[in-house]
This record gives C-alpha cells, sequence and structure tokens, in this order.
C-alpha cells in the first residue's frame, strides 16, 4: 500500500507538471453564405483627384494603371439626396500599348498610352472616341492629362447622345474591326439589374453611425459596393471603399466604417451597387476584360 | 451573424459516466454535472483530480480537474478547479480585407468558454435525505480581428485592430436526493437557476455568450441488486443518459449512453469506465467515445446555425480516455459502532463497591455499522465518583447486529460522600484508537456512603467495610477478658466471646429509629459507637461486624414487614456440634442448628441485637422471635424470613 500511493504520488505530479496542455481549439472553416465582406480602400488620398479616376457613374473604379484592355458595358442609376432616379447606358471599350508608359511633369506614372485599333460597336452601334483624361494633384495643382483615346456611347438624362440602350439581364453584341486586320465580334451577357436600398442607422454623436444596405438578389455570387464621398470643396465624388459581399440581399456596414468618414471633408456619401459579369481573356495583346454591369447609385446625406 | 448561437453550460455530462448517487464509489460524485446537490461519501477529507487525452487532430493532455470534498458531521463542501473545462473556437468574422498587393487576408475571431473553478456545500439531514447546492463560475473570452479605416489628414487607410472582452458570471443550482428505500432513490436538480455577473457589454459578442436557460433535472436510481444499478438522468433541455454499474467485489464497472439534442445520432455516444476501490483511493479510467465522425472539418455555418450545448460535450468534442484518482482521507476515525441507548439499571449505593464488581449498574444497546465483526470494549465513569473510565467486559457484535451489552462500575474505597447527589454517568464504547467510537451520556443517582437500598443482604457491605474498626475494638474489649476466656474450654470460645462482645457492645447504646424520613440509612459501625445508638439494622450490623472481626461467623435475619414493621437482627455460629448444646442450654428452641460449607452441622444462636440489656436476654429474645417467625410460622419456608450469611 505504501508503495502504491508513492507511485501514485509520482504519478501525480507528473501529471500535473506534464499534463497541462490546453485542450485542442476547434478551427471552423468558412463555409457561411451570409455575411461574408471584402472590403479594400480605393482613395488612399482624399485630396488626390489621381484616386477619384474612373469613379464616375459608371462604376470603374480601377487603377488606371494597373486596368488591362477593357470593354466595359454598364447600366446605370443615380438615385440623389432628394430621391429622384436618373438612369444612364454606358458602354466604353480602352485599349493600352504596354509598351509606352506616361508620366506626369512631377515623374509620376499615371498608366499606359492608350490607343484606337480600329472601330468599335456595341449592339451594331459605333463607339465615339473621346480622350482618356487622367486627372491629378501635383504640387498642390489640380491637373488634367491624357493618357489617350478610348470608345465611349452614352445615353443618359441629360440627353441621349448616343442611340444606345443597356439591356438588363440579356447580351449584348460587342465588335471591332481592326485597322488593316479582321473582324472580332462576340456577345457580352448582362446581370439582373440591381436596386439598392440605404438606411442609415444610429447617430454620429453615439458613435454607431451604421448603414444597412439591400438590394434585390439576381444572379451573380457577389456584388461590389462601392462606398464613396463626396468632398465638400471640391464636388468629386472621392472612392472611399470596396466592399465585396455575397449577393444576399442584405448587408450592415459597421459603424467604423460610416462613423469614421469625416464630415469636414464630405458632405454625402454615395452607395454604389455593382452586379457584374466580368470576364477577362488572354490575348495577344495582352489582358482583356470584358465586364457589363448594373449599377445603383444612392447619394445620401452625411 | 452569430444570432443563432446556442451555446448552454454544463448540464449532467460527467467524464465518468452517471453513476447516481454511487453507493459503492465517491470519484463520480466529484462531478458536479450529474451531481447538482454535492452529495459525497466522503467522511473526512476527499481529494480527487482527472487527467485525460484528448485525441483531437493533434492528441493533448489535459488535467480537467482537481476537487476536494471535506465532510464535517452532516455537513460536506467541496471546491473544484476544473483548467481542462474549456472550448475554443477559432473562425473567420466573415470579413477580408485587400492589402498592397491585391491580395485579400480574412480577419479572424475566436471564443474561448471556460469553466474556471465551482464550490458546493450539501447538508444530510438523514441517509435518505439531502440537499445541496453547487455554485460554477465561467469565463468567456471574445476576440475579434476587426479593421478600422483612418482618416489622418488627407490619407485613408486601415488599421487593422483586435477586439476583445471577457465575460465572467456565476452560476448556482440546487439538489435534492431522496431514498424511497435502499434499493430505489431518486436526485432532483435545477439548471441555471441562478446566474449572476457579466453579459458581453459588445454587441458583436452578445450573440456568442454561454446560453443560460433555466431548467431541471430528474434522475432515477434503481439498484435490483447489490452488484448492479440502472441509472436515468433525463433533463428538460430534452438531454439524457442511461447507465448500467455493476459492482464485483472492489471493482466496478459501468457503461454510459448518452442523448444530446445538439447531436446526432441519437445516441451521440458512449461512456464505458471500469474501476477499482482500495482502501484510501478508487481509481477510475474510462473513455468518451462519439459515434460521429469528431474529425472532419467543420463550417462556421454549422456551428452559427446549431451551436454547441456544453463546455465539455457538444458536436465539436473529441473522443478522450480519462484517468481519475480519487482519495479519502479520513484524518477522524470512522464510526463503526454506534451506542443507541443506556438503561441505568441500579442507582449508586456507594458503600455495596462489591456489588458493582459483581453486577452491571447499567447495559447499553448497541449496534455494529459495519460489515464485519468488531469487538467493542465499553467503559463507564461517573462524575464525582470515578476519575477514570472504567472498563467493562469486551463484546463481539456480529456486522450490523444490535446487542445489550452490561457496564461496570469501581466505586473506589475513598468514596465517603455522606450526600445523595444526582450525577450522571459517560458511557463510552472503543473499537480500536483510544478514542472513542461512540458517547453517551445519563443522569444517575448516587447515594451517601450510608444509603441503603433495604435490602438485608446489602447490609452485608456495611458490616465488612468498617470491619478494621470492629476489629481493633473487639480485640481491646476480648483482651480486658482475657482471663476469663483463658480458663473456659475452647469450644465455648464463640459463645464467650460473643456474649463478652454483646454486654459490652449494648452497655453504653440506646436504640434511635432511622433519622431519615425516606429512604433507608445505615450507621457504620464506628458511627453507631460515636453515635452512642441506632435501629435494628445499625445495632445488628455494629455487632455482626465486631463477631466478624474476630472471626465469629454471623448471619442476618431479615423479617421481612409483611404489614408490620420490617426487622433485622442476626444469628452467630458457635461452632459448637449439636452433641454440645448441653453446654449452652437445655432448651432445644433456644438454638438452631445450621450446616457449614464442608457439611457440619453447627449451632448457631440467635440475638436480638435492640434489647440492649444483656446477653442472656438478647438471647433469649431473639430465639423466641426466630423460633416463632422463622420456624413456627413457617417464615423461612414461605419467604417471610430470609437468613443473610455475611460471607
Amino acid at each position: 500500500m505504501k508503495n502504491l500511493l508513492t507511485y501514485l504520488f509520482i504519478v501525480s505530479v507528473g501529471l500535473f507538471l506534464f499534463g497541462c496542455d490546453k485542450p485542442a481549439p476547434t478551427e471552423l472553416f468558412d463555409d457561411s453564405q451570409e455575411e461574408l465582406a471584402e472590403y479594400e480602400i480605393l482613395g488612399k488620398d482624399i485630396n488626390d483627384e489621381f484616386y477619384s479616376n474612373g469613379f464616375d457613374t459608371t462604376g470603374v473604379t480601377q487603377d488606371l494603371r494597373e486596368l488591362p484592355n477593357l470593354i466595359a458595358l454598364s447600366g446605370i442609376k443615380v438615385t440623389y439626396v432628394h430621391g429622384n432616379t436618373d438612369e444612364f447606358s454606358f458602354a466604353q471599350s480602352i485599349f493600352f500599348d504596354r509598351t509606352k508608359k506616361i508620366f506626369s511633369p512631377g515623374g509620376r506614372f499615371l498608366g499606359f498610352k492608350s490607343v484606337i485599333p480600329g472601330i468599335v460597336s456595341f449592339d451594331n452601334k459605333i463607339a465615339r472616341i473621346v480622350p482618356l483624361i487622367v486627372r491629378y494633384r501635383e504640387n498642390n495643382v489640380l491637373r488634367h492629362d491624357t493618357l489617350g483615346n478610348k470608345y465611349i456611347l452614352f445615353s443618359g438624362r441629360r440627353g441621349d447622345m448616343d442611340d444606345f440602350r443597356y439591356r438588363h439581364n440579356s447580351f449584348m453584341n460587342f465588335s471591332i474591326n481592326i485597322f488593316f486586320g479582321e473582324q472580332v465580334s462576340f456577345n457580352i451577357p448582362t446581370p439582373i439589374e440591381i436596386t439598392g436600398n440605404v438606411e442609415i442607422l444610429g447617430s454620429r454623436n453615439q458613435d454607431d453611425l451604421r448603414a444597412l444596405l439591400q438590394w434585390n438578389t439576381g444572379n451573380t455570387h457577389d456584388i461590389t459596393i462601392i462606398i464613396g464621398a463626396r468632398l465638400r470643396d471640391r464636388d468629386i465624388i472621392m472612392p472611399l471603399y470596396r466592399v465585396k459581399t455575397i449577393d444576399d440581399g442584405s448587408l450592415l456596414i459597421p459603424s467604423r466604417f460610416i462613423n469614421q468618414i469625416p464630415i469636414q471633408h464630405f458632405d454625402r456619401i454615395v452607395f454604389t451597387f455593382i452586379r457584374r459579369f466580368e470576364n477577362t481573356i488572354d490575348t495577344n495583346s495582352g489582358d482583356l476584360r470584358v465586364s457589363s454591369q448594373s449599377i445603383h447609385s444612392i447619394v445620401v446625406n452625411l | 451573424m452569430f444570432a443563432n448561437v446556442n451555446i448552454l453550460s454544463q448540464s449532467s455530462f460527467g467524464l465518468n459516466g452517471y453513476w447516481g448517487l454511487s453507493p459503492n464509489f465517491n470519484t463520480p460524485l466529484y462531478g458536479y454535472e450529474g451531481n447538482t446537490s454535492n452529495y459525497a461519501h466522503v467522511r473526512d477529507w476527499g481529494f480527487s483530480f482527472i487527467y485525460g487525452v484528448e485525441f483531437a487532430k493533434n492528441t493533448n493532455s489535459n488535467i480537467y480537474s482537481i476537487s476536494l470534498s471535506k465532510t464535517l458531521g452532516n455537513h460536506n463542501l467541496s471546491a473544484r478547479f476544473t483548467p481542462g473545462y474549456q472550448k475554443e473556437f477559432i473562425f473567420n468574422t466573415g470579413e477580408s480585407i485587400v492589402l498592397e498587393d491585391s491580395t485579400s487576408q480574412s480577419l479572424t475571431a475566436s471564443v474561448n468558454y471556460k469553466e474556471l473553478f465551482g464550490l458546493g456545500y450539501s447538508y444530510k439531514f438523514s441517509e435518505d435525505f439531502s440537499v445541496g447546492t453547487t455554485f460554477r463560475f465561467f469565463t468567456q473570452d471574445f476576440f475579434q480581428e476587426i479593421v478600422t479605416p483612418v482618416f489622418e489628414d488627407s490619407l485613408i487607410f486601415f488599421l487593422r485592430e483586435t477586439k476583445s472582452e471577457k465575460v465572467k458570471f456565476w452560476k448556482g443550482d440546487l439538489g435534492i436526493n431522496y431514498a424511497l428505500n435502499e434499493n430505489l432513490n431518486f436526485v432532483f436538480a435545477s439548471i441555471n437557476l441562478l446566474n449572476f455577473g457579466e453579459k458581453a457589454d459588445n454587441s458583436d459578442f452578445k450573440d456568442l455568450e454561454l446560453r443560460r436557460e433555466v431548467g431541471g433535472m430528474i434522475g432515477v436510481n434503481y439498484l435490483p441488486f447489490d452488484a448492479a444499478a440502472i441509472n436515468f438522468i433525463y433533463e428538460t433541455t430534452g438531454s439524457y443518459q442511461v447507465a448500467l454499474n455493476g459492482y464485483a467485489g472492489d471493482l466496478g464497472f459501468g457503461m454510459t449512453l448518452f442523448h444530446d439534442k445538439y447531436q446526432e445520432p441519437e445516441i451521440a455516444g458512449m461512456i464505458p469506465t471500469i474501476s477499482y476501490k482500495g482502501e484510501i483511493f478508487e481509481l477510475f479510467v474510462s473513455g468518451v467515445k462519439y459515434f460521429s465522425n469528431r474529425k472532419k472539418e467543420f463550417g462556421v455555418s454549422e456551428f452559427v446555425e446549431n451551436g454547441i450545448s456544453n463546455i465539455l460535450n457538444n458536436p465539436y468534442s473529441f473522443d478522450k480516455v480519462l484517468l481519475t484518482v480519487s482519495f479519502n482521507i479520513n484524518t477522524a476515525k470512522e464510526r463503526t459502532v454506534k451506542l443507541i441507548d443506556v438503561e441505568i439499571v441500579k442507582d449508586i449505593y456507594p458503600t455495596f463497591s462489591e456489588n458493582y464488581v459483581e453486577y452491571p449498574f447499567a447495559y447499553g444497546t448497541i449496534v455494529n455499522l459495519t460489515d464485519e465483526y468488531i469487538t467493542v470494549k465499553p467503559m463507564a465513569r461517573i462524575e464525582g465518583v470515578n476519575e477514570e473510565n472504567i472498563q467493562s467486559p469486551v463484546s463481539a457484535i456480529a456486522p450490523h447486529d444490535t446487542v445489550r451489552v452490561p457496564f461496570y462500575i469501581i466505586i473506589p474505597e475513598s468514596y465517603s460522600s455522606e450526600k445523595v447527589e444526582l450525577s450522571y454517568a459517560d458511557f463510552y464504547l472503543f473499537t480500536i484508537s483510544d478514542k472513542p467510537d461512540d458517547q453517551f451520556q445519563k443522569a444517575v443517582l448516587v447515594n451517601s456512603v450510608n444509603s441503603w437500598d433495604g435490602r438485608v443482604s446489602n447490609l452485608r457491605y456495611f458490616i465488612k467495610k468498617d470491619l478494621d474498626f470492629s476489629m481493633s475494638h473487639a480485640k481491646a474489649v476480648l483482651s480486658s477478658n482475657k482471663t476469663v476466656l483463658d480458663t473456659l474450654p475452647i469450644a465455648l470460645e464463640n459463645f464467650y466471646k460473643a456474649k463478652i462482645l454483646f454486654n459490652e457492645y449494648v452497655a453504653n447504646l440506646v436504640y434511635i429509629s432511622d433519622p431519615r424520613a425516606t429512604g433507608e440509612y445505615v450507621q457504620f459501625p464506628h458511627q453507631t459507637f460515636e453515635l452512642k445508638g441506632g435501629d435494628c439494622d445499625d445495632l445488628s450490623v455494629g455487632y455482626s461486624s465486631l463477631l466478624e472481626s474476630v472471626g465469629i461467623q454471623t448471619a442476618l435475619v431479615d423479617y421481612k414487614a409483611n404489614g408490620k414493621v420490617r426487622h433485622v437482627n442476626l444469628l452467630f455460629n458457635t461452632k459448637l456440634s449439636p452433641n454440645q448444646a448441653k453446654v449452652l442450654t437445655n432448651n432445644d428452641t433456644k438454638y438452631f442448628i445450621r450446616e457449614s460449607v464442608d457439611g457440619k452441622d453447627e449451632i448457631w444462636l440467635p440475638v436480638e441485637v435492640t434489647s440492649l440489656t444483656d446477653f442472656e436476654t438478647a438471647w433469649k429474645l431473639g430465639a423466641e422471635k426466630f423460633n416463632k417467625e422463622a420456624i413456627s410460622e413457617l417464615g423461612i419456608a414461605k419467604g417471610k424470613v430470609n437468613i443473610v450469611d455475611i460471607y
């Protein structure tokens, strides 16, 4: 008995000394079909209009420096503060010469030179060629430079500039007759129209200003929401964040994303819902991104 | 995101399975889960720990609990430290950020539920009914990575932060145990009855808190045989356990099947157990085996949708093997016998000291509480009479038998109180150690040294006790009559000694009635001399003592009352044979023949000491009374006259 007790004592001490693991945690893999949200900062410097390039009503917010050749079709709605909604159709195509970089006078890389390789048509409507302008601020001076030209078709509230209509949940034709070359033509599918709604919750004073975003679900896995804000003094919409989330119809933007927006710089927030079909094709002239999107921008007072 | 998480605090699932009130083992009772009422078999100190190996993706070992239990009479206190009672989950928050290099990084969160320690108390109202409570302390550690956009001057960037909160709370429950009989008992207990402490302040964590739904549980423990038990416990939350336990000597076997409404399949798992009971320790080797695959990948959505119901036992718990060691440390000796009652059969007459050596003054009713034969050493002590315990003969008692054992007492020679006192006697039972197993106290009347119970046979103690005085006195008297005695034939020596002593004895005495209003009072011979008188018993005692001190055999004659005043006088042995009677008298009614122990007939003379005249008169009166009441009226034959030999 005495020996047994001694043995038990030794075992007990041993267990205390060496048996102090922590029970294994359970790691859960991410299979949630809800509430996924990927946040990205877009406007890294609100004083630099460079970051607002492309953030117009087209939903194109990519950094022009990294933008591949692009074919984009957009069906756009803009709901203003007072509740009025305008609709637009927009198509554009940009082709870059990746061998030619364009720099600002101060040496800043602005992007590649854009080129016009042929005649572009959307739904058999020949696109216009317009300058591809880049805005930026250098030495505290707002500058506009041209990277080259691009193709566009546009119609909307301010008059039907082009006989072009974006069709939701359909197919639209793109074709290009390359100068001294062949014609390329293909159909681009378009997603279901998106219609969003923004409900501002809480209050800034209580540090819980949030935004409940709701939209109709569609035929895409996810949607993108661009949260931008209008600069008080420059009437420029500055994209702040890109939020990619599941196309499940709602997303609560936490207060830390809304409450932090400084009202001394911004007076309105723009929530832009984008449901997009997008495909990138590897071509001889570099990647070609083909996208079609339904866009609904909602402007609310901050 | 976590609005549906359903996490409950601990309920009845225990790592050693469910053993009900576990009549043969104490180890399972350290688990507050199935023993909310803190029921315990520990007689003094108990200590237990559970060490286990968990077969997660990476096998790990851990001390699950360390428990301490202390029994104080009907109270039991317990405490346990439960470092292994914890469950941690790590998962993505659902948010991710795109970094400068365009890569995406998910933000993570974790929640760690812990039961840190607990306290228990119970009170046994009887062997059949006890009530208890347990309180357990929990913590919940929440961590969540978040990104916050920061607008600094004109720049915007993400700041990655960790949001955390620690939430502590107590939960308390009550339990009742009731044994209907030896084979069937019931356990009733609450689940999450009392809850107090903190709640999560952060809205993101509120839905992840341990749920504390109030419920109840009822357990039924049925022992159809000594060697087997069937236990069932049902929780109002819908979970239950069924256990079959077997006992074979020092070994025990258990198999618990448990159903948890939050787990699949219907019987979610089993807990087989083998146990061994040593003299002071118990060993349990048990396993927790789940019937569903525990090593598969679990998704966040399932966790969010179903949650867990128990920190130890939930869909994410892993199989385990556990070793439980318990020690029962008895610093206080275990009571093996119980003194149920004591009956005082005699009041204490200090002068009857020899009587108490021969006959017990009390009897105790003792029960053997053990399963073994046990030898009991009874002892007693009367306050004011004895300074030490007086041991009575040891008794062997069969297992669980009840016996009646005698208690003897010794009256010290030195005891001389002339007051009647109501004292008390302490009765002790000793088995092995020098500390009594049980004791009992009872009031006892201690009479004065002169008290007499009225039984003539007990007058002998007054005669014997003062023999030294009588011898001294008698020798002095006889020495002064040496001349006369030397001239007498040896055969008449006793007669004349008796005569001389009587005449000298009564010369200065008068008859005095007993001074006590109630009860009997008997003087010792020296007191009779000092007081110069006494009643019949005093005078007879005194004269008998004088004769006995010089070797003359005496006997007291008890003339019983029979409606009249009771009377005592005496006979003494002349040692003369019937043939020699003529040397004393020709009247054969004045002497009586009694057979000695060696078969000889000897002449005895009756003496009425109260005559207080002279020997011849006293002899004559004594003979007449004896002849009339003892012989003629057949007093001896009818029992109305009794002759009591002093030795």
